[in-house]
């Protein structure tokens, strides 16, 4: 898994649009969800990895994003939902640039098929390496708010 | 839309979508068990996974052999034919296919260099923004017990 910072500063390029702060925030939480989820399960509760699959596969995602805007006050649920699912998503995504030998890190199109896919790009353990980039890319950002006008309500 | 995300019969809601997901997920279990099974079932059924593909994630290196090298996993050595040459200690991730009971032919080797202190470092960090994460959020939302809702502030 790339470090939760990463998914932050992805998820921050997105949000950095949104006017509404509640809504940017679930975009956020939303790109958290996975790992969140499927490594509480996996450490807390010593879940097999295989049963974790679907946290990291659409269908599985929407599942889980539909629970958790259900914890969200009734006017705000469905773009709660809708950020959420986007920002699980955007997840998925930075994870499949990882090079995990061919082997993937998401299975795209469970329950249809088990195939796992992946871009290749960076050694799962060189992620850390990022960190300077993303501490580059979230004050871009907070910049780039302000410069515009972006602050969200 | 309003049936899927009104408050009418919200608790049936949530205990639907959770059962679907622990159902997908219970599905999951058997289906990603037998698509990539795991090395552990080499040594015991060979005859059953000669010729498949296994994962192996950041295993040791113990020592070099003549073909490959040997590595060290929760169930015993392995011998990893192979051109690479890591050097004892360093960890490495293989994909191959099973050609022994305690023989791999490595279609690829990744040499996962620095794993003692980029794991911790990726935990930690990721910790320490899900918290900073959480107190930043939390002025963004209230948790009004009685509700069992989180209730945004605007």
């Amino acid at each position: 898994m790339p470090d939760l910072l990463t998914h932050l500063a992805s998820a921050r390029v997105p949000g950095a649009f949104l006017r509404d702060r509640r809504v940017q925030a679930l975009l956020i939480f939303g790109s958290f969800l996975p790992d969140v989820v499927s490594k509480t399960l996996y450490w807390a509760a010593w879940t097999p990895s295989d049963f974790l699959e679907p946290l990291h596969s659409p269908l599985g995602l929407l599942l889980l994003s539909y629970a958790a805007a259900l914890f969200v006050e009734e006017s705000l649920r469905r773009p709660a939902f809708a950020a959420l699912f986007g920002g699980a998503l955007l997840h998925v995504a930075v994870d499949m640039l990882k090079d995990n030998l061919g082997s993937g890190s998401s299975a795209l199109f469970y329950p249809f098929s088990t195939r796992e896919y992946e871009l290749g790009w960076i050694d799962p353990e060189n992620v850390v390496l990022l960190i300077p980039l993303d501490v580059a890319v979230l004050a871009l950002m907070a910049w780039l708010e302000r410069r515009l006008g972006r602050v969200p309500q | 839309m309003r049936i899927l995300f009104g408050d009418r019969l919200w608790i049936l809601k949530l205990a639907v979508a959770a059962g679907l997901l622990a159902a997908l997920c219970h599905r999951a279990r058997r289906e990603f068990a037998e698509a990539f099974p795991s090395y552990r079932s080499i040594p015991v059924y060979f005859e059953n996974q000669r010729g498949k593909t296994f994962y192996l994630w950041a295993k040791a290196v113990v020592a070099a052999a003549p073909d490959g090298f040997d590595i060290q996993t929760d169930v015993g050595r392995f011998r990893v034919v192979s051109p690479e040459r890591p050097p004892a200690g360093e960890r490495v991730s293989i994909v191959g296919r099973a050609t022994g009971p305690r023989t791999i032919e490595a279609a690829a080797v990744q040499r996962n260099e620095g794993l003692a202190w980029k794991r911790p470092v990726n935990y930690a960090v990721s910790i320490g923004t899900f918290l900073v994460f959480l107190l930043w959020v939390r002025r963004r939302f209230r948790w009004p017990i009685r509700d069992g809702f989180f209730r945004s502030r605007t």
